[in-house]
């Protein structure tokens, strides 16, 4: 991804490919340190079925939860640490966007449920008030950040921000509804939010433009781009019979089963969510049609293809 | 990707089948003793 990003990326490449770097390194350099205390104090063995079975004592696995949750939550990203996420969603090519978005963000998640949370089980039980908050900020304060951004590319990597702090509170509401909500929703998120930066490819390769004030009534210039497009922003709101309703209804499910607040206020997320979204979908759809847009050619078969997974 | 979203959307169940032993047995580890139902059944009972 550093090469992805570094190379064939935008004009700050430089910048989104280092910070991104860095972020991910500080986080794994501190999991490492987490793993060697782990090899040594779970019977010199890297066997994660053996390592599970032993018992540690909490003051360890509270600091070893954190070691762990330095690189995953950077991974997320959860809240504080995002802030890599969106520069080098806009610097990466379409193809790394969607990477990034659909697989290698997961990995984080992942990460809590293969090691976190069967590893450190006395640390995360005592860790949920903290690891509710952040991803209920995340949520909320992603969702937000939405509404001020001018760049497409930019707009749906902060939505990100505020999906995967769903993924996250699911997670960590510690309940079943939550954890398999956050499980779906993980996919769900690969294949909506993988979706709207595949659709943003397809303009930026005609207008190499992502800002959404060149954009405006591309509804009647391509319709069948259109309809597209709405079905993933409609799937990225959590629609009821598409895929982002049951993981996010399962996970505010989740949430308010462990803390009444959580569930509320990730449903606020949900809101500001849709407001986002739909405000973003007038804009570039529908309003008064841009003159330098005219005469863009529909998606072809080709063009179509790339939304077969 | 149409498809994945509206089969998902509609038939959840073909893909949280597929989680629930992953998630029961994550679940014992973090609340040793606790008897799980699964979610669509805990749904089903908070609806009762």
């Amino acid at each position: 991804m550093y090469l992805l990003i570094g190379v064939w990326g935008g004009p700050n490449r430089i910048y989104a490919a280092i910070k991104f770097f860095l972020y991910t390194l500080v986080g794994s350099v501190l999991m490492l340190v987490g793993i060697i205390v782990l090899y040594f104090y779970g019977g010199q063995t890297f066997d994660i079925l053996e390592l599970v079975k032993k018992t540690y004592p909490y003051e360890m696995q509270f600091w070893l939860f954190w070691a762990f949750f330095a690189a995953f939550a950077v991974k997320v990203p959860m809240f504080p640490v995002h802030t890599w996420l969106p520069d080098a969603h806009t610097e990466a090519p379409t193809a790394g966007s969607v990477v990034l978005a659909a697989v290698l963000i997961k990995m984080g998640a992942y990460g809590f449920l293969r090691f976190s949370l069967p590893l450190f089980p006395d640390a995360a039980n005592s860790m949920i008030v903290p690891m509710l908050t952040l991803s209920v900020i995340a949520i909320i304060y992603g969702a937000v950040v939405c509404l001020a951004q001018t760049d497409l590319k930019r707009l749906i990597a902060y939505s990100s921000v505020s999906h995967m702090g769903f993924v996250t509170l699911g997670i960590f509401a510690l309940n079943i509804q939550g954890l398999e909500g956050g499980i779906l929703q993980m996919l769900n998120h690969g294949i909506v939010t993988g979706g709207l930066f595949l659709s943003v490819g397809v303009v930026y390769d005609r207008t190499h433009s992502r800002e959404i004030k060149d954009y405006g009534g591309l509804a009647s210039v391509l319709p069948l781009y259109a309809a597209f497009f709405m079905v993933f922003t409609l799937a990225s709101i959590g629609l009821p019979g598409m895929n982002g309703f049951i993981g996010e209804f399962l996970i505010i499910l989740g949430g308010f089963t462990a803390s009444k607040w959580a569930g509320v206020l990730s449903a606020l997320g949900i809101i500001i969510g849709a407001g986002y979204m739909l405000w973003l979908y007038q804009r570039v759809f529908f309003m008064e049609t841009n003159q330098k847009l005219i005469g863009l050619q529909e998606m072809d078969t080709r063009r179509l293809s790339h939304y077969c997974p | 990707m149409i498809i994945l979203i509206f089969w998902i959307g509609v038939y959840p169940d073909t893909f949280l089948s597929f989680m629930h032993p992953s998630v029961e047995h994550l679940l014992q580890r973090l609340h040793p003793g606790g008897q799980e139902m699964t979610a669509v059944a805990k749904i089903m009972e908070i609806i009762k």
